[in-house]
């Protein structure tokens, strides 16, 4: 049951991410990276991770992909730029990828199952992760929402050719 | 993992639900094609070839302010579910106030993008 | 934990005092109007020069102050006065800059959370919150490149961008694998438990730390992890780049001292051989190619990255049969000082050079200055003279203290090449002060010198002097700031 499913939700996620790669249109690669991202987010509940999981759908699959089209909208590039031509780094990415396919292949293949853990009910859940989070890393928190302040000043400088009185 | 079951099934049937309607007005429904309905508009001005227009980057903007302040509400969920045992555990007020730490900083960023009109068109 | 959590306050002073003055200073930024922007300069310098007292008392007391995550031993308080050192000397030259005067103030609310984040890097005993530190003063400084709103600076920003967010792939997947290898990202407890770790954990946390020195050879611009920073150094403001090249490159070598003093007792790695082979390619690459430039930012780019192969010279000479040497740490933190003072002069005297938006950076440009401002001129050849490490200068010394601890710990080779390099790179400091000296000037006008920063070219100037001279007690403070590293 539990395979069927992995290998379902993979599905999901390799089909997606193909016609990430493959598709014409920019905007629906995009799209199908929404799909692959929500397949990935499955496999993540499969994982017993559903704090992760969520994150993934609310912060990846929603609000980051929101970014990708605004910048795919922003920048607006056509499509047929985009030909595809095998160039010496093309070349090098395609054996670069190939080798590390062939040996996680490989290692897939030999991959002696593990001994199954016994896991309690509620790990990886929100109760748990906020345990940690509010306790053991407390302080990455709370400094995080100085990086969270920074990326908004950034945000906020370097669009500012559009503020009202900024120069353009 | 039971409880995913019932999500599942949630999917299952909404999709059956919207590929069942799709395919049954595709069948049912009654399909006169004329050139003008092919036409985006029946007057006026023919639209512009490119449907994809520049945007401006204000909607830029204003997106990445929403991921920053969506990614900050992620962080109160745990903190919103864990409270209760905060406050029975004696931390509760500690927790206020490291929350309160947390949040105060992105509220200056919020008084900073309001001084700084970053929202206004 | 209230009690855990005060503690860790008070072990993060600095930090917070600098997080809370650019709080203050960003909600006045909010509703100032751009013209004014030039009034957050003094109470910028006055959160630097407060922040550098707590520092500095701190590190007098000595007592290592602990808290969860937080270390503040005097490793981190030596480190913290590089910083604050640099960034108040950057600080000051940007003031003569259009960036310092009509941008609006996010100029240098950045430059104290970048300063911020410098700072608990150095403070942090944890991956995770090493992480973070890092990422504030990265993102701080990537906003701070493109703070010119022009093609170049754009430009400049988009490739630091990218480039420091492929590091910080290499920094996260490091982590990961250190953390499944020992399931904990708390430096102390790594080291406990790697010292047990034997087979696949062991080569988890071995790959994990591989990938932690590629992430941090980005930040301080090792070959061969140095593409970006002559463009990057080239379209920044100026004074961003000097804090690039001084502050940013000390934060990078505080987190490879850190990696350095956790890492090399257990994990059986070659240390000594990689470092060494990353010291040589850095310095050698980095004065080769410096040879050629004519622009005198990309040429003090090049410079840069050679100097961070003479501090990777220190690290690799750190470690000796598996033990910490801590004078070569030492060595390591007096250099990185020195290497601050001494290219921030020059980049002041870039600063000098050029007008309010206007950059003057072609070498050539130079000429004549000997005549039109002798001083300034004076200046100049003695930062060249001290970059290249010619006595009595500050330069000198601290090159004599690196390569002194690699002499002691059997780095003959490496010692050659660092003597050999200096040679190289004496064409290049040299021909500069060639061109000051003996060019015939191309009829261009220096402008007037502003007082604060003829004060910055006078304090620089005086301290490579003066700590050419006697360097003893400075040396001490850094010997001292590594006396029985432990986590």
């Amino acid at each position: 049951m539990q395979l069927f499913f992995f290998y379902l939700f993979s599905l999901i996620t390799l089909s997606g991410a193909v016609l990430v790669v493959a598709h014409p249109n920019t905007l629906s690669s995009a799209m199908s990276l929404i799909v692959s991202l929500f397949g990935v987010a499955c496999l993540f509940v499969l994982l017993a991770a559903p704090f992760v999981a969520t994150m993934q759908l609310l912060l990846y699959a929603g609000a980051i992909m929101v970014l990708f089209i605004f910048v795919i909208m922003l920048l607006n590039p056509s499509t047929n730029r985009l030909v595809k031509r095998l160039s010496f780094g093309g070349l090098l990415g395609i054996l670069i990828s190939s080798y590390l396919a062939v040996i996680l292949v490989l290692r897939v293949v030999s991959f002696n199952k593990p001994e199954e853990v016994a896991i309690s009910s509620d790990y990886g859940s929100l109760r748990e992760v906020g345990q940690l989070l509010f306790s053991t890393y407390l302080v990455p928190f709370e400094v995080t929402s100085l990086l969270l302040l920074v990326a908004i000043i950034g945000a906020v400088v370097l669009g500012r050719q559009s503020l009202p009185g900024g120069r353009s | 993992m039971q409880e995913y079951g019932k999500i599942l099934l949630l999917f299952t049937f909404g999709g059956l639900f919207v590929a069942s309607f799709l395919l049954l007005s595709n069948f049912l429904g009654v399909k006169r094609f004329t050139r003008e309905k092919h036409l985006p508009y029946e007057c006026g001005i023919d639209s512009s070839p490119n449907l994809l227009n520049r945007f401006s980057v204000k909607f830029y903007l204003v997106a990445i302010l929403f991921i920053l302040f969506d990614v900050e509400v992620v962080f109160l969920y745990p903190w919103a579910i864990l409270y209760k045992d905060f406050v029975l555990r004696g931390d509760g007020l500690f927790m206020l106030l490291e929350m309160l730490v947390f949040l105060s900083t992105l509220v200056v960023g919020l008084v900073y993008i309001y001084g700084k009109r970053a929202l206004d068109w | 934990m209230t009690i855990l959590f005060l503690a860790m306050a008070k072990a993060l002073a600095p930090f917070l005092a600098l997080v809370l003055s650019g709080l203050l200073l960003l909600i006045v930024t909010a509703f100032l109007p751009k013209e004014k922007t030039r009034l957050l300069f003094y109470p910028t310098l006055l959160a630097l020069a407060g922040t550098t007292i707590l520092v500095a008392t701190n590190w007098v007391d000595g007592f290592p102050l602990e808290g969860g995550m937080v270390i503040s031993d005097r490793i981190a308080y030596g480190f913290d006065l590089v910083f604050l050192l640099s960034v108040f000397l950057s600080t000051i030259l940007s003031r003569e800059t259009e960036e310092g005067n009509a941008h609006g103030g996010e100029y240098y609310v950045l430059t104290l959370f970048a300063t911020a984040g410098m700072v608990l890097m150095a403070h942090s005993r944890d991956l995770l919150l090493l992480f973070i530190a890092l990422e504030i003063m990265s993102l701080s400084a990537y906003i701070l490149t493109s703070y010119r709103q022009s093609a170049k600076g754009a430009e400049a920003g988009m490739k630091y961008f990218v480039m420091g967010a492929f590091a910080s792939g290499f920094l996260l997947y490091g982590i990961a694998l250190i953390y499944g290898a020992t399931g904990s990202t708390d430096f102390s407890v790594i080291t406990q438990a790697g010292a047990g770790a034997t087979g696949n954990s062991l080569w988890l946390i071995r790959i994990g730390v591989a990938l932690l020195l590629i992430g941090f050879g980005f930040k301080i611009a090792a070959v061969p992890f140095h593409f970006w920073a002559p463009d990057v150094y080239e379209g920044a403001p100026t004074p961003v780049t000097a804090l690039m090249a001084s502050g940013v490159k000390a934060a990078g070598f505080v987190a490879l001292v850190r990696l350095v003093i956790a890492f090399a007792p257990f994990t059986a790695l070659p240390w000594v051989k990689i470092l060494s082979v990353l010291a040589f390619l850095t310095m050698t690459i980095g004065n080769l190619i410096a040879l050629k430039q004519t622009n005198i930012k990309r040429m003090l780019a090049y410079s840069s990255i050679a100097h961070a192969g003479y501090a990777l010279v220190g690290l690799a000479a750190s470690i000796k049969n598996g033990q910490i040497q801590e004078e070569a740490l030492a060595a390591v933190l007096f250099y990185m000082f020195a290497y601050s003072l001494m290219t921030i002069g020059a980049f002041a005297i870039v600063v000098a050079m050029g007008r309010k938006g206007d950059e003057v950076d072609e070498i050539g440009d130079y000429a004549g200055l000997s005549e039109h401002h002798p001083a300034l001129a004076a200046a100049m050849a003695l930062f060249m003279i001290s970059l290249t490490g010619i006595p009595p200068t500050l330069g000198f010394i601290g090159k004599f203290y690196l390569l002194r601890a690699a002499v002691s710990s059997g780095l003959i080779g490496l010692t050659v090449v660092a003597v050999l390099n200096s040679v190289i790179s004496a064409f290049y400091y040299l021909s500069v002060v060639m061109v000051i000296y003996f060019q015939k000037e191309k009829g261009y006008r220096l402008p007037q010198l502003s007082y604060t920063l003829l004060f910055a070219v006078s304090f620089t100037a005086m301290a490579v002097i003066y700590l050419g001279l006697f360097p003893e007690e400075l040396f001490q403070v850094a010997k001292q700031s590594f006396q029985a590293v432990v986590f």
